[in-house]
């Protein structure tokens, strides 16, 4: 008899923890029924062409932008001539000197802020050209004094990169962990807690992350023009990251 | 006997406690990866998955942990080989480009 009670208390306490373990598992379903829901909804505002001349055009990059996108800017509601789920765009009025963008639908709880608008200035387009160059040049540098360090063969830097990459996974907890701990170091709370600061370093997180892949196979595979583009895109997407960063805190601390 | 009822008891409260008290803090890759299977709102739907996980936490003390470039790098690895490496830096040179779409 006792001998049977202490089989049946044994497969009970089996039970009762193979219940927590699926009462776990059954969190990542539910869990992904309200992230669907909400990523479908949701849209982010990557970034858009802030230095415009009155009368010009302004595109605002993004994903999941509402179908029925209202403008505002420096208080006048205009509407977008082109309405995409990644791409706004609309004329700049005349009178309008500067002033904040903020994207509106009834869709919205509330506007979501583009950003600061500021007329282009007369020497515009020769900086973002000088600035273009100048990127390449220094990708074109970096590659130059890179390249010789990996491995000479296709083959050899094939094998480098396929032990970086195991070290890369081995890491990648340890990693994570600092990259979290930088960003509360760097980022207020209110900041960290804000949905459109938190949307914009996982958007700014992913695009990384995929950069990084592309130069590390790029660089294996020995492609010199498109390890610089990678290296030129990584340089933009750093300095949109940063732009964007500074006025979404400015406008989270002043709301 | 009562011993054993009062083990019992004892083993399936722990095991209650436990299942509900795993509120989620910070997201695994593991989870994501399983996430992402699921979702299919674009490109960036993983960026917008650590937003609504986000929400979910709204509740917490301190800012949820922010969303870091190493949970995007498994999906990384598995989306961009060299086969498609071409495309995918292109959609990533077109997203960062401001100038006005054409057509």
């Amino acid at each position: 008899m006792k001998r049977t009670f202490h089989i049946v208390l044994f497969f009970a306490t089996l039970v009762a923890l193979a219940s927590h373990s699926t009462a776990q598992e059954r969190r990542v379903p539910d869990s992904a029924s309200m992230v669907r829901d909400y990523s479908q909804s949701d849209p982010v505002i990557s970034h858009f062409a802030h230095q415009v001349a009155a009368g010009n055009k302004v595109v605002v990059r993004g994903f999941n932008l509402p179908g029925d996108a209202m403008i505002r800017i420096d208080g006048i509601d205009v509407a977008p001539e082109i309405r995409e789920p990644s791409t706004v765009v609309f004329q700049v009025p005349p009178s309008v000197q500067g002033g904040p963008i903020f994207l509106r639908s009834p869709s919205l709880d509330r506007p979501l802020y583009v950003g600061e608008f500021t007329p282009r200035s007369d020497t515009w387009q020769a900086e973002t050209n000088a600035l273009r160059r100048r990127r390449w040049r220094v990708a074109e540098r970096a590659w130059r004094q890179r390249k010789p360090n990996l491995g000479r063969s296709r083959a050899q830097r094939e094998t480098a990169r396929g032990i970086r990459e195991d070290e890369m996974r081995r890491n990648r907890a340890e990693r994570r962990r600092n990259s979290i701990a930088g960003y509360r170091a760097r980022w207020q709370t209110n900041v960290l807690r804000a949905p459109e600061a938190r949307a914009e370093l996982a958007l700014h997180s992913r695009r990384m992350a995929r950069l990084w892949r592309m130069l590390r196979l790029a660089e294996s595979l020995g492609r010199d023009n498109m390890v610089i583009r990678v290296d030129v895109a990584m340089a933009r997407e750093r300095q949109r990251h940063r732009g964007r960063m500074a006025a979404l805190r400015t406008r989270i601390a002043t709301r | 006997m009562k011993a054993h009822i009062a083990l019992l008891v004892a083993a399936g409260l722990v095991a209650v406690g436990c299942s509900k008290n795993n509120d989620v803090q910070e997201v695994s890759p593991l989870v994501l990866e399983t996430l992402d299977g699921e979702l299919d709102a674009g490109p960036d739907a993983q960026a917008s998955a650590y937003v609504g996980l986000a929400v979910l936490d709204a509740g917490a003390e301190e800012a949820p942990a922010p969303p870091a470039p190493e949970d995007f790098e498994e999906s990384a690895e598995r989306d961009i080989t060299s086969d498609t490496l071409e495309a995918e830096l292109k959609v990533l040179e077109s997203e960062l480009s401001s100038s006005v779409p054409a057509g």
